[in-house]
């Protein structure tokens, strides 16, 4: 048992502190460790009941390795991932027993992208929903009333149990791991780019799913997305990551209308709206991702931003947590004043 | 329709690709003009046809598929004596079509990492097309490579030239794409969902530059993709394909603006917005895209049409008409509108 960091209400679900995950750079014959790639440096996240974080950001920024760090996935190189489970109480992943894993990943689930890739080819919609049942000792017909439930919860026919998953649609695919997931009544649901894959009409159809089973069960979701658009439909509260940093972290409405960090206004202008009419006015952010084995001195996003100042050349700036909640990593947070998505759409 | 401007027409094409189990009609009787210096956007969800016409254009479609009738009509440059050049009759294999691909017509695809071959430097590949469709001009080859990579933006590129294509990102490589494919200097210019690939921030680079692009060599783009974003931001002229069919046409302000097929309407809601709040329920289109091979009988769209009216929508297949006297000539093929 450990208890939470800080105080924390009777909700959190989950609170990641100061996690860090570096892989190492091995080179030559010898296979010695050159340098290191800060995957992920020193991200804070707390997620309650019923609530979604949206976790954002360019490929390479640490979205899906910090998601897989929360699951144990990975050995962390520092911090603390601390996860409320019914069973166990509070649980650090990192130095969890095999008990505590055990529950953990009975209560902690994802969701993954790919809906092809994510399903084996040669097992039936049964055994794929039914396997975590199988290995929690439900058995027969049991087993099987449990994933005809499930089915029907996500909206696919019961019948269909005996298929195999060439036979579905994309959208019908993410169902079946939408169902695989929740088949364990977890309380925490990693969804790792659920809808990406997926064309508009049924991306829709998912987001609605999600929805729906998050009121009915009480579910807590992080939900790791680079399309700002979907993240604004479905999150409480959202982090956008910076080669392995947060930069700023909001409530997602606060963060869309007055973004603080100039990553995020930039992030937010460019992101094509469907109106011809409006003007092109997006930030064309110069240049490339920073890369996270030879990160730039001083702030990371100091080499594409447009109003870098000496400061930030060589001092990195801290996460400072604003009195309204709003925490930003930017030097400059409180003089500048930056256009977020209701200004650019002048509505 | 047929005034000078127009650079391309595609009329009445239908592809059938042969499988196992039976004759998908991928595209199925379109009709399409492309206007010089412009660019025409093909919109829809994945497996409406809308590859498989970009594909047509360049005659590289899988062996699997065929062009079964229409034409696909490409005016003539000044140096030929004919008006038009049909494409869909010549041979694939033509000495006239492989002068066409590449010379007249370049080509983006979707996944740069998978377009450049691994082994050679990527300066190397651009040359090769500048060498095959630049001789006329007796310049140096690898000079006007250098010239165009200076042109897609990049700073280094003599050593750009020396570079594989896994030391490039993604944004870089789609960049060396654009270049290869402008580097015969093309009439045309097909983008087969040129950004799905990139995060935002490099999509809107790369958008921006195509548009640039286009100013300065005066091409026409045939712009292939399924983000409604992405045509607002870069079309003139939009078609909406669905199963093979185009449901909807016109200029892009009265494609947002005033949508009239219930499809065109229904994807347009579906799609989340930035500035939605949390309480705003997205409209989904209800059920699935059809099996290609069961294709629903009259309007392809009418088992998830929320305006279906029994015994027309599913017996009678709309034509694409003219809607009422528009300067945009919108045209949308649905029985409500007559």
């Amino acid at each position: 048992m450990n208890p939470p960091l800080s105080a924390s209400s009777p909700d959190t679900v989950l609170q990641v502190h100061d996690l860090r995950m570096h892989f190492p750079i091995q080179k030559g014959v010898l296979r010695r460790t050159t340098g290191w790639i800060k995957a992920v440096d020193g991200v804070d996240l707390t997620l309650a009941r019923g609530q979604t974080l949206g976790l954002v950001g360019e490929s390479g920024c640490g979205k899906t390795t910090t998601s897989r760090c929360i699951l144990g996935g990975y050995p962390i190189t520092g911090g603390k991932v601390l996860f409320r489970d019914p069973e166990v109480g509070w649980v650090d992943i990192a130095q969890a027993s095999r008990e505590e894993l055990a529950a953990v990943r009975r209560n902690a689930q994802i969701i993954l992208q790919n809906p092809y890739g994510s399903l084996n080819p040669r097992m039936t919609v049964l055994d794929i929903v039914g396997e975590p049942l199988l290995i929690n000792g439900i058995r027969g017909r049991s087993r099987e009333e449990r994933v005809a439930e499930l089915l029907s919860l996500v909206g696919l026919r019961p019948e269909y149990m005996s298929r195999y998953p060439h036979a579905f649609s994309g959208g019908q695919r993410q169902r079946i791991g939408i169902a695989r997931a929740l088949a364990l009544q977890p309380c925490l649901v990693i969804c790792d780019e659920p809808v990406s894959a997926l064309d508009v009409s049924i991306q829709a159809q998912i987001l609605n799913l999600l929805d729906d089973l998050q009121r009915q069960f009480g579910l807590a979701y992080l939900f790791v997305a680079h399309q700002l658009n979907v993240v604004s439909h479905i999150c409480d509260h959202v982090a956008v990551m910076y080669v392995g940093k947060v930069m700023e972290s909001a409530p997602t409405r606060q963060l869309y209308a007055n973004p603080r960090h100039p990553y995020t206004e930039a992030l937010l202008s460019s992101v094509p709206w469907p109106d011809p009419r409006l003007p092109e006015n997006e930030i064309v952010l110069e240049g490339e991702v920073a890369d996270a084995a030879n990160p730039p001195a001083g702030c990371l996003f100091h080499p594409r931003c447009s109003y870098a100042v000496e400061e930030c050349r060589w001092k990195e700036p801290e996460l400072q947590v604003m009195p309204d909640g709003h925490a930003v990593r930017c030097h400059r947070a409180s003089e500048l004043d930056l256009t977020g998505v209701i200004g650019q759409a002048g509505r | 329709m047929h005034d000078s401007s127009t650079l391309l027409i595609i009329h009445n094409l239908k592809i059938h690709f042969q499988v196992r189990q039976g004759t998908v009609q991928a595209v199925d009787g379109i009709s399409l003009s492309v206007m010089q210096g412009q660019t025409l956007a093909i919109v829809g969800e994945s497996g409406c046809g809308k590859s498989v016409t970009a594909q047509s254009i360049l005659r590289i479609l899988p062996r699997a598929g065929r062009i079964e009738s229409g034409q696909i009509l490409l005016a003539a440059d000044s140096s030929s004596s004919a008006e038009w050049l049909d494409i869909a009759s010549l041979d694939p294999q033509s000495r006239e079509m492989r002068h066409i691909r590449g010379g007249d017509i370049g080509m983006v695809f979707q996944e740069p990492m998978s377009t450049f071959s691994p082994v050679y430097t990527v300066g190397y590949q651009i040359e090769e097309a500048a060498r095959l469709h630049r001789t006329e001009e007796g310049r140096n080859s690898k000079e006007l490579v250098l010239e165009m990579l200076v042109h897609v933006g990049f700073a280094h590129p003599e050593r750009t030239w020396a570079q594989f294509p896994h030391e490039l990102s993604g944004g870089m490589l789609q960049r060396a794409m654009i270049a290869m494919a402008l580097i015969g200097l093309p009439r045309l210019l097909i983008a087969d969902e040129p950004t799905t690939a990139l995060d935002v921030t490099t999509e809107a680079q790369i958008l921006r530059l195509m548009k640039r692009l286009q100013r300065e060599f005066g091409m026409s783009i045939v712009f292939i993709t399924h983000d409604l974003g992405v045509v607002a931001r870069m079309a003139e002229q939009v078609a909406v394909m669905y199963l093979g069919c185009i449901v909807e046409q016109g200029d892009v302000d009265s494609i947002f603006h005033r949508p009239r097929h219930p499809y065109l309407k229904a994807l347009l809601r579906s799609v989340p917005r930035l500035d939605a709040d949390a309480e705003t329920v997205l409209e989904p289109i209800t059920g699935l895209v059809p099996d290609p091979l069961q294709r629903p009988s009259g309007c392809p769209f009418h088992p998830r049409c929320p305006d279906f009216m029994p015994d027309t929508c599913d017996r009678w297949e709309p034509q694409l008409m003219p809607l009422e006297p528009s300067p945009g000539q919108t045209r949308a093929a649905c029985h409500l509108y007559p």
